[in-house]
């Protein structure tokens, strides 16, 4: 219950913060933080199961690509765009999870970050009359307005907007993940990825949950791709790379995979502690590789088990969470 | 008396050593049977081939007369086959109470929108799923620790917890992998009380155990394997007997 | 296409090929103890390189004196990599393997602050074109490849006649065993990353003359090593041989009609459809 009062209280703060520091230059971060909070805990579902890939980024790809090349393309707005491109990430993650999910540990890994490398190959060099090359996808569209009748339209041409949409879709991501996992699924996961051959003898089908895992994760990567593309309003090859993808292992690692809180608060703490950070220009991946490396050995729980592990709050027995 | 499980001239290579070598098997519904052997005479191959962790080389496992072999574990664990690990394999940072729940997944169905929404529907399935396992936990004696994280409790109610989960599961046909291993004497007694338990509900029990007193004490008959064959079958006192058993075991020492 | 051409593709090949199999027989040592790899291994073949521009290009120290230091320096990084990365996540290497990624940013940033982003250009060692027979082939590009031969019998030399190389392919069959025997396990662990840095870095040594040197150099022999110890299966020296060989011949001779994207893309492409059909590669153990 603590927990759940902390993340209101960041909902609350989310939702007023326009207000309180409203500027461009903040509320540029904010909306990228939201997105990267997104991917984050979206791939820590996948985490959960055991199963640690490279393919989100891949995924992401997929889907901001064929959300602005179909806005270009056909003159579609982003409300259509955006199911069909989160339609496409859970159809490639079917496809891609079917065959690979079997395998664990590195082999599962260097298959997916071979695969987050194909999409970068493949987009920078094929069809790059629709697709931009390596120059990239120019002149996305903003999502077109919602005319409310007779009471006003909401454009999304400015960040403040944006900040809120893009906030309503991170809600919607991290209370799915939430009720995934403070539900059964959240047990079954947790067996899973604790002692597979023991989750198998007593009845649960592997693949089917982690499958499961997979694409629920995969379909918000699209969600975090389009929105994206949607709002730099140009997408490049470099934009979902290996960078991405050892990042939003960082976010998980610092901020803790064991539960949703982790992959929200490791996002929000490293994207803030960025700004101070650059003024360390290119120390900047330094100074995280050192973070990564010194928290999977000393603090491999991530920030949220620091309370538990100093004794502030006593250890929850859990009921899936 | 019908039989439950069927095993016909299976053998199992691995590389190039033979763990199982064409073996015939028969177990009759509701006994209690014991398999015994020396270390590396198979025993714990010849579960893992039955529950399905990897496939036969050669041969067929038959259950309650359909072949079962070359299933998945979950798949065979849908038809009725429960297990328990020869050694302590529990989902570790789970509770005691967690670990059976997880294991009733079998009985309880689980779907996803309705999880999500938490509607009534999914938590009247949980109410029931929550309900299953403390009743098993009672059959198991497990009410105390309930909410202990299984990694931390004391050995002889690790193994209590490795039964209760395969119970969970609802098999008619149990195998037990050298539960008393590790346990004192009231914890063996208290075991070997539980399998007759669970025997009277009806569950055909197939043992492995090194401990004769526990063989001898519970088991109506006893299969002896050797290098992955068979090479006695009959009654405890028959086997302990045999020529060939006590020439398989001579050297070794086994605790009783 | 005819016979020259084919000659001439297949020499093309064979030098990737090496190239590759130089940085892929590291990452197989270190699989072969630990079961997972060190991600910054291309990072060492990019010190390799920068090496070798400030030793050759700058200071003019003998190119053999050179390829000598990089080979000490790549062995001293393996070192470290093991002592401080990889031993601290003994019990749990794929952390390890993670914790290697951090690793591979930390290299890239002190080459960038060191050595600056800009392309660096070592000169030719081996100045002139070798024909022979109608074919023809840079000598530089021939040197790189007898010295990486060299280098590569080095180390089958070492692995399998020598008692420490002994040692090492038996930690690597079973770790245990090996330990009950009283093979020291840590130092065996530690071998296996120096020879195999060391390796990585030699090649940077070779191939920086033929290549630009950049702080991001260590990004695409990585990637295609892991491509070719997956083709070769995991833990398997000579697979890695095979392996190498196959991808470079395979990229030499489709750079002839297809562009360089789509020679990557097929490098992927093959690897995914193999890592699923056949997990254990060509001749690997796998898992």
């Amino acid at each position: 219950m603590n927990r759940n009062i902390v993340f209101a209280c960041l909902f609350v703060a989310a939702v007023v913060l326009p207000i309180v520091v409203g500027d461009l230059y903040w509320m540029d971060i904010f909306i990228f933080m939201l997105i990267f909070t997104i991917l984050s805990s979206s791939l820590r579902l996948i985490f959960s199961t055991g199963q640690i890939s490279f393919a989100h980024p891949g995924i992401a790809a997929i889907s901001g690509y064929c959300s602005g090349m179909m806005a270009i393309q056909f003159g579609l707005s982003f409300w259509i765009t955006l199911p069909i491109a989160c339609l496409a990430a859970s159809v490639v993650s079917i496809i891609i999870g079917y065959p690979t999910l079997r395998l664990k540990g590195v082999y599962f890994f260097l298959i997916t970050f071979m695969f987050t490398s194909l999409i970068g190959v493949l987009i920078g060099n094929f069809w790059i009359p629709i697709l931009g090359g390596w120059r990239g996808l120019l002149n996305i569209p903003r999502p077109k307005p919602i005319m409310i009748p007779y009471l006003f339209t909401l454009n999304f041409n400015t960040e403040l907007t944006y900040y809120y949409l893009t906030l309503f879709f991170t809600v919607i991501t991290v209370l799915v993940c939430y009720r995934i996992e403070k539900s059964r699924y959240g047990l079954v996961f947790n067996a899973i990825e604790n002692a597979d051959g023991l989750a198998e003898m007593v009845g649960i089908n592997l693949m089917k949950y982690k499958l499961l895992a997979f694409v629920v994760g995969g379909v918000f990567a699209g969600v975090a791709g389009a929105l994206f593309a949607h709002y730099q309003r140009i997408m490049t090859p470099y934009d979902f790379d290996m960078h991405l993808g050892i990042l939003l292992i960082i976010y998980n690692v610092v901020g803790g995979m064991n539960t949703i809180y982790g992959p929200i608060f490791g996002t929000i703490f490293l994207r803030l502690l960025a700004h101070p950070l650059r003024r360390f220009g290119v120390y900047e991946i330094m100074i995280l590789g050192v973070i990564l490396i010194l928290f999977l050995r000393f603090i491999p729980g991530g920030v949220i088990s620091i309370p538990e592990r100093l004794g502030i709050v006593r250890p929850k027995k859990s009921t899936g969470t | 008396m019908s039989r439950i499980l069927e095993i016909k001239k299976v053998s199992k290579t691995f590389g190039g050593l033979q763990a199982i070598a064409d073996l015939d098997l028969a177990i009759d519904q509701g006994e209690i049977l014991g398999l015994i052997g020396p270390n590396g005479s198979g025993k714990t191959t010849f579960f893992n081939l039955i529950t399905g962790v990897y496939p036969p080389t050669n041969g067929h496992i038959f259950y309650k007369d359909k072949d079962i072999t070359g299933l998945r574990p979950d798949e065979i664990c849908a038809r009725g086959i429960g297990r328990m690990f020869q050694h302590t394999v529990l989902f570790s940072t789970l509770t005691v109470f967690q670990n059976i729940l997880v294991a009733t997944h079998l009985h309880s169905k689980l779907s996803f929108w309705h999880s999500l929404f938490n509607t009534p529907v999914h938590k009247g399935r949980e109410k029931k799923a929550e309900l299953r396992a403390l009743e098993v936990m009672k059959f198991v004696g497990l009410e105390g620790v309930k909410d202990d994280l299984a990694s931390i409790l004391p050995h002889g109610y690790q193994r209590s917890l490795g039964v209760a989960m395969a119970l969970a599961t609802d098999p008619q046909l149990l195998l037990l992998d050298e539960p008393t291993t590790g346990m004192n004497r009231e914890e063996t007694e208290s075991m070997m009380e539980l399998a007759k338990k669970i025997s009277n509900e009806g569950v055909t029990v197939l043992l492995v155990e090194h401990n004769m007193k526990v063989v001898m004490g519970i088991c109506r008959r006893v299969v002896v394997l050797n290098f992955g064959q068979r090479i006695a079958e009959g009654s405890p006192n028959e086997v302990s007997k045999n020529d060939a058993v006590i020439q398989a075991y001579l050297g070794a020492d086994y605790a009783a | 296409m005819d016979l020259l051409t084919l000659l001439q593709t297949i020499l093309d090949g064979l030098m990737i090929s090496l190239f590759y199999v130089l940085i892929a027989l590291g990452l197989t040592l270190m699989f072969g103890i630990l079961r997972v790899f060190n991600f910054a291994h291309g990072e060492v073949y990019m010190m390799g390189g920068f090496v070798t521009y400030y030793l050759f290009s700058q200071f003019h120290i003998n190119y053999f004196l050179t390829i000598i230091a990089c080979l000490i320096v790549g062995a001293f990084l393996g070192f470290l990599f093991e002592r401080f990365i990889f031993r601290p996540f003994r019990d749990r290497p794929f952390n390890g393997f993670i914790a290697s990624l951090g690793v591979m940013w930390i290299l890239q940033t002190i080459a960038i602050t060191q050595f600056g982003v800009l392309d660096k250009k070592v000169p030719t060692v081996f100045p002139g074109i070798i024909k022979a027979m109608g074919i023809s082939i840079s000598a530089e590009r021939l040197g790189a490849m007898i010295i990486g031969i060299v280098m590569v019998i080095g180390m089958y030399l070492v692995i399998n006649h020598t008692k420490p190389g002994k040692a090492l392919r038996a930690v690597a069959q079973d770790m245990e065993a090996a330990s009950l025997q009283g093979i020291p396990v840590n130092r065996m662990t530690t071998l296996a990353f120096a020879l195999g840095s060391a390796l990585a870095a030699g090649a940077g040594a070779i191939m920086s003359p033929i290549f630009l040197i950049n702080p991001y150099s260590g990004g695409m022999p990585i990637t295609k090593a892991f491509i070719v110890i997956i083709l070769g299966g995991m833990g398997s020296l000579p697979g890695t041989i095979l392996g190498g060989l196959v991808l470079g011949l395979l990229e030499a001779f489709t750079a002839v009609k297809l562009s360089i994207g789509m020679v990557s893309a097929l490098g992927f492409g093959v690897v995914i459809i193999l890592l699923l059909v056949k997990p254990k590669g060509l001749l690997g153990r796998g898992e």
